[in-house]
């Protein structure tokens, strides 16, 4: 019998566990190890930050989930991860203090981010002044600082707006343009928008790179940037903008950047929505001599090494190429270790990275969330499956993300009638220009802006929710 | 505060560093994306063409 350990309940790692479960059967242990029993659908926190969404509608338990499918669940944090003892174990640590020793022989890392706020003073909603949308509570704490506001504006006060990212190399600049279009949609609904300025602030070296460094589509008989659409939603809305910026701290009411011009500015705000720099959870990794080897199993930024080349990172960004990017997710010296979803260290960036005069790097991080994470979870999954089922030695299925396309609906309103949402399909994620001449398969690569796109990532989240749930036909829903 | 770094494109000012690659949705594309009998129509080629990516992408767990 083979006992696979999934750290992390997100796309990649419940992907993962149900897929593992469902070609292994009960000859096998898939156990899931996670803080939180509930899954959260991310995606449509930026809903929830508007107070557009109920938050019990982006959870549900996991529990009842797992004991249907036959996953054990243990519901505590991974603490210590103990590769090459003759026993390799996961130290996990309950709420009451108590801790376990868990065994595996296959272990997936699907932990997700920690998020950094740490990075930038003042960042955040727990030690700082600004809010977030990347976790459930702090997407709640985020409606009903922006429900204030919106009462301010109703007795007549002028409320300044800041949405984007906190830091220079934050990711998600999707999420935060969502949350700035809904932000501006409902401030509409609620009659208030005259009272609002609005204001963007990214590390993007442009509007519409999103950390993928843009998309050229195919539009009117024409190939257009998706810079182009990205500006002008903010010009139909009157949302202004500071991009290529480095936040360099948050005060009350206030926060400073520098751009990679080196120009340095302050913009003064009542809300501000900053989504922060991530890193990889804390866990300590010991050899069987009790040494720490964190640093041979993961990148400073705390992400796991897996096949990608990471001394690719070094050499300028014209010398970077689609080999960088791994392919099978294994750790290289441990190669029944894999990570999965945000958890896996990407080699570099896929937008191109700039230095502001004083040194500081400004330069989106690869997004791999969502869709990215559910393909490279399955992916993981059925390379443990061939290792089980076939006596395999190493990983056997690939999925690179120079190989593989995703798609990706931004939210700018939610309403059944009224609303809209940018609808984007890039194939593949990472640019190929050695494949491709403007790096994407034109013929894949869309995008369009309208009310069916809303339609859409209403669809997706109910769809999504019902695919994490385990639920009749679950298998046939794709990552 | 707020400095040149501040891009406001809310009004369109002639020969500025903005106005080189500027767009802006007409009236009629405003319109047509909340035009719900060709939303639906959209809404269908949306699915058909995400489907497409989704079957070239899912051919791609193959074995090495």
């Amino acid at each position: 019998m083979a006992r696979i350990v999934v750290l992390g309940t997100g796309f990649a790692g419940n992907t993962a566990a149900l897929n593992l479960k469902k070609e292994l059967g009960s000859k096998h242990e898939v156990i899931v190890i996670s803080p939180r029993k509930n899954f959260s659908y991310v995606p449509s926190l930026v809903w929830v930050g508007v107070g557009s969404m109920q938050p019990e509608k982006t959870q549900f338990d996991l529990e009842p989930v797992y004991k249907k499918h036959g996953i054990i669940f243990k519901e505590g944090a991974a603490e210590e991860i103990r590769p090459d003892s003759r026993d390799q174990y996961v130290v996990v640590k309950y709420s009451d203090g108590k801790t376990e020793q868990i065994k595996y022989d296959y272990l997936i890392n699907a932990t997700g981010p920690k998020l950094n706020y740490a990075a930038t003073p003042g960042l955040g909603p727990d030690a700082g002044y600004s809010d977030s949308i990347c976790t459930l509570p702090h997407a709640v704490k985020t409606r009903d600082n922006y429900l204030k506001a919106v009462e301010k504006m109703k007795q007549g006060k002028r409320q300044k707006f800041v949405v984007g990212t906190g830091h220079g190399t934050a990711t998600c600049q999707g999420a935060a343009f969502e949350f700035i279009h809904n932000l501006e949609f409902d401030l509409n609904r609620r009659g208030v928008r005259r009272n609002a300025d609005i204001t963007w602030i990214s590390n993007e070296p442009a509007l519409g790179d999103f950390g993928v460094g843009g998309v050229i589509v195919k539009k009117n008989g024409n190939l257009v940037s998706g810079k182009l659409f990205a500006e002008s939603t903010f010009l139909e809305k009157g949302i202004k903008w500071v991009e290529r910026a480095h936040v360099r701290k948050v005060e009350e009411g206030s926060l400073d950047y520098v751009n990679i011009e080196g120009e340095e500015g302050k913009l003064d705000f009542d809300f501000a929505m900053l989504i922060p720099p991530f890193a990889g959870i804390p866990i300590a990794y010991i050899d069987k001599d009790g040494n720490d080897i964190k640093s041979q199993m993961c990148v400073p930024s705390g992400f796991m090494k897996v096949d990608a080349d990471y001394l690719s990172a070094a050499k300028p960004f014209e010398e970077w190429k689609n080999s960088d990017w791994p392919k099978k997710y294994n750790n290289p010296v441990y190669k029944n270790i894999f990570a999965a979803g945000i958890a896996f260290a990407p080699p570099h960036s896929i937008s191109k990275p700039f230095k502001a005069p004083d040194g500081t790097l400004i330069v989106p991080s690869p997004p791999r969330t969502g869709m990215a994470s559910g393909i490279i979870g399955h992916t993981v999954a059925l390379s443990i499956i061939d290792m089980v089922k076939k006596g395999a030695e190493e990983a056997t299925q690939q999925a690179s993300m120079t190989e593989f396309g995703a798609i990706c609906i931004t939210s700018m309103g939610k309403s059944m009638t009224r609303g809209s949402a940018a609808l984007l399909t890039m194939d593949p994620v990472v640019p190929n220009y050695e494949k491709y001449k403007f790096g994407r398969n034109l013929n894949y690569t869309f995008g369009d802006i309208g009310l069916a796109g809303h339609w859409v990532k209403y669809m997706l989240h109910y769809l999504f929710m019902w695919k994490m749930k385990g639920k009749f036909l679950w298998q046939f829903i794709p990552d | 505060m707020e400095d040149k770094s501040v891009k406001d494109l809310t009004e369109y000012v002639p020969y500025s560093k903005e106005a080189r690659s500027f767009m802006a949705p007409t009236k009629y594309t405003v319109f047509i994306r909340t035009f719900i009998p060709w939303q639906l129509v959209k809404f269908i080629y949306y699915n058909l063409k995400m489907l497409r990516v989704l079957l070239k992408g899912h051919g791609r767990f193959m074995d090495t």
